[in-house]
């Protein structure tokens, strides 16, 4: 199990020097995610040669219970990526996410997390748990929002992840509307959107990764795989925005 | 939308209701292409609202007429027979809902997704799931508009008691009924938590909206003036309304104004409330299209046109049928394929077999002699498919 994960990390350390890319078997960025907003505070943090400090705020996925371990998670496979893109700064991403967490309640939460010293990036992942229990969607729009002032008037960049995508929950789980929330949260208040839920899908449908039927051994490693790809994809948008 | 002296069909209202029926069907095939070239892409409402408007249009007219004549009696037992075919259909797609999500829960179990298998509890206490079921509080999707069409007609009981004794007086409870739902948040609740995704109590106006009019036709009354102010300012209003919608779909269209106008628009166009821009933008649309089209249009009785208007004749059962068809639609490309080639051809067979049953249950009803056989010219009044 550790193999995996160390083989990994290997890979994409071998692929550290020619990364522009995220690594390899993940397919480029594209047209699915839109133009990002420049992340301001933590542009600022990183010409003066500091240290990047992100949070991870989110449920399920972002804990990452499925990867074979906490290094293997996406907000880890973050940290590792930067680092590497950003030499000579030090890159810190703390996990805050907790199982089954709605916005509502990581709103509440935020101060707790964030905690005294202001991080430079938040990276806000929800949809999920709103999505299974059939939440009011304008209600979990406006709790989007609040947090986003929020961190705003804080001066913390933020960026907004959707949920996961596969074909077996999304025939029985309306994610639909709790995506467009999402999206439409991001553009309202000019902030960064990472479609996690359209890159996915797009996976999905081009056949790089099969999500279902598979036994307990290869979720993990699957897990791995796609945590690593999304770890990485964050890490080249962060770091082509900050410079 | 007057009728003339002898009672004539309003064509207008089957093709409509038939291609609503459409989009209906596209719009719930999930995670489909098509569904961003239906009427949500360009207008803040969709098929939803054409089809419960012309629903409550057609249930008046064909039911109207026994309640204003006073057999309140039977006129109830009719529209409970209606009600009745929804509920069976209803239950058929639950049965077929748990089989899908038992299967699910399989295949995704102790993985990535073990927080979206949350949804499958309900599995636990099954005993309670089928109640609650049986009982429409339970709503996972596509369930949820045919709860929504059963309690319409239910409350059109009581409205077109109303109805018979004033018709704007009608009206007016059912505007102050969606009034309420902002100021006191009245719903209905889903099971386990959580309330219904088209609120009864807000979409019940559109529906004695149509059912009003349909009325007042009935009664050779016309309920709307058509001064060509009104005609103006509605193509005017669509026209900015199309605009803006547009540019919020086009991610590369950058305007300065454009998060402030979702900021300040979004929260009204919401749907399961039928916001006012839903509503307005769609009365809107409706004005325009009464005004321009005529009731006996040409195109209408045209053979491209006769797919679409009989689906909107036997609206009932295609509408069952569509609602149907998408689930097993969407189980296609989970399971087999989701390209976009197979969603085109999932798209394609629905509407097919949509208009494959429609032909089928206007020839049942013409070989019946319920409907005389249909020449060019002629117009007729059976067949209406509340």
């Amino acid at each position: 199990m550790k193999a995996s994960a160390l083989a990994l990390a290997a890979g994409l350390f071998l692929a550290a020097p020619v990364a522009a890319a995220p690594a390899a078997g993940c397919g480029s960025i594209g047209d699915i995610v839109p133009e990002w907003p420049k992340l301001e505070h933590a542009r600022i943090e990183v010409k003066q040669g500091k240290s990047l400090d992100i949070v991870a705020v989110g449920s399920t996925s972002t804990l990452g219970d499925a990867a074979t371990s906490t290094a293997a998670t996406w907000p880890a496979q973050l940290k590792e990526d930067l680092a590497k893109r950003l030499p000579g700064i030090s890159v810190q991403v703390v996990n805050k996410a907790r199982r089954r967490q709605l916005a509502a309640d990581m709103l509440q939460r935020l101060s707790d997390d964030i905690g005294v010293s202001d991080p430079h990036i938040v990276i806000w992942e929800s949809g999920t748990a709103e999505a299974v229990r059939g939440v009011d969607v304008e209600s979990y729009r406006a709790v989007l929002l609040e947090g986003i002032d929020r961190l705003k008037r804080r001066g913390i960049d933020v960026i907004l992840m959707d949920m996961q995508f596969a074909r077996g929950p999304a025939a029985i789980i309306n994610f639909e509307p709790y995506q467009a929330a999402v999206e439409e949260a991001a553009n309202m208040e000019e902030i960064a959107y990472f479609p996690r839920f359209a890159i996915m899908r797009d996976w999905v449908e081009n056949g790089r990764f099969v999500l279902e039927d598979l036994t307990r051994a290869e979720q993990s490693k699957v897990a791995d795989k796609v945590y690593a790809c999304i770890g990485t994809m964050l890490g080249e948008l962060i770091a082509r925005n900050v410079k | 939308m007057e009728t003339q002296r002898a009672p004539m069909r309003d064509r207008r209202l089957d093709f409509f209701r038939g291609l609503a029926l459409f989009f209906i069907f596209i719009d719930h095939v999930p995670n489909n292409l098509y569904s961003s070239f239906t009427l949500h892409a360009v207008a803040f409402f969709d098929a939803a609202e054409v089809f419960v408007f012309i629903s409550g249009y057609t249930v008046a007219l064909v039911f109207g007429r026994t309640f204003l004549g006073g057999d309140v009696v039977f006129g109830t037992a009719q529209v409970l027979r209606r009600c009745w075919t929804l509920y069976v259909a209803h239950v058929f797609l639950l049965i077929g809902f748990i089989a899908e999500v038992s299967w699910t829960v399989q295949r995704f179990e102790g993985s990535m997704f073990a927080e979206e298998m949350g949804v499958t509890h309900f599995l636990d206490e099954p005993h309670l799931t089928l109640i609650e079921g049986l009982l429409l509080r339970f709503q996972p999707e596509f369930m949820d508009i045919l709860p929504l069409y059963i309690v319409l007609l239910l409350g059109f009981i009581p409205f077109a008691l109303i109805f018979r004794v004033s018709l704007w007086g009608g009206l007016a409870l059912s505007l102050l009924i969606y009034l309420a739902v902002p100021v006191f948040g009245i719903t209905l609740h889903t099971y386990p938590e959580g309330s219904w995704f088209f609120n009864p109590f807000a979409w019940q106006l559109l529906f004695n909206l149509g059912a009003a009019m349909a009325l007042a036709s009935l009664r050779h009354k016309q309920l709307l003036p058509r001064p060509a102010a009104l005609f103006w300012t509605a193509i005017v209003l669509v026209g900015v309304m199309i605009v803006v919608k547009v540019s919020w779909l086009l991610n590369s269209f950058h305007l300065p104004v454009k998060p402030i106008l979702l900021r300040v628009l979004a929260p009204l166009a919401d749907k399961t409330d039928l916001d006012v821009l839903r509503l307005i933008e769609f009365l809107a649309v409706a004005y325009i299209i009464a005004t321009l089209v005529a009731p006996d249009a040409d195109w209408l009785r045209s053979r491209a046109a006769r797919p679409v208007m009989l689906c909107g004749e036997n609206s009932l059962h295609i509408f069952c049928l569509g609602i149907f068809l998408a689930f097993l639609g969407h189980l296609a490309l989970v399971e087999i394929a989701g390209s976009i080639a197979a969603q085109t051809m999932v798209i394609v067979a629905g509407i097919a077999i949509m208009c494959g049953v429609a032909y089928m249950m206007n020839w049942f009803k013409e070989r019946s002699g319920r409907k005389p056989v249909r020449k060019p010219a002629e117009a007729s009044l059976q067949g209406t498919g509340a």
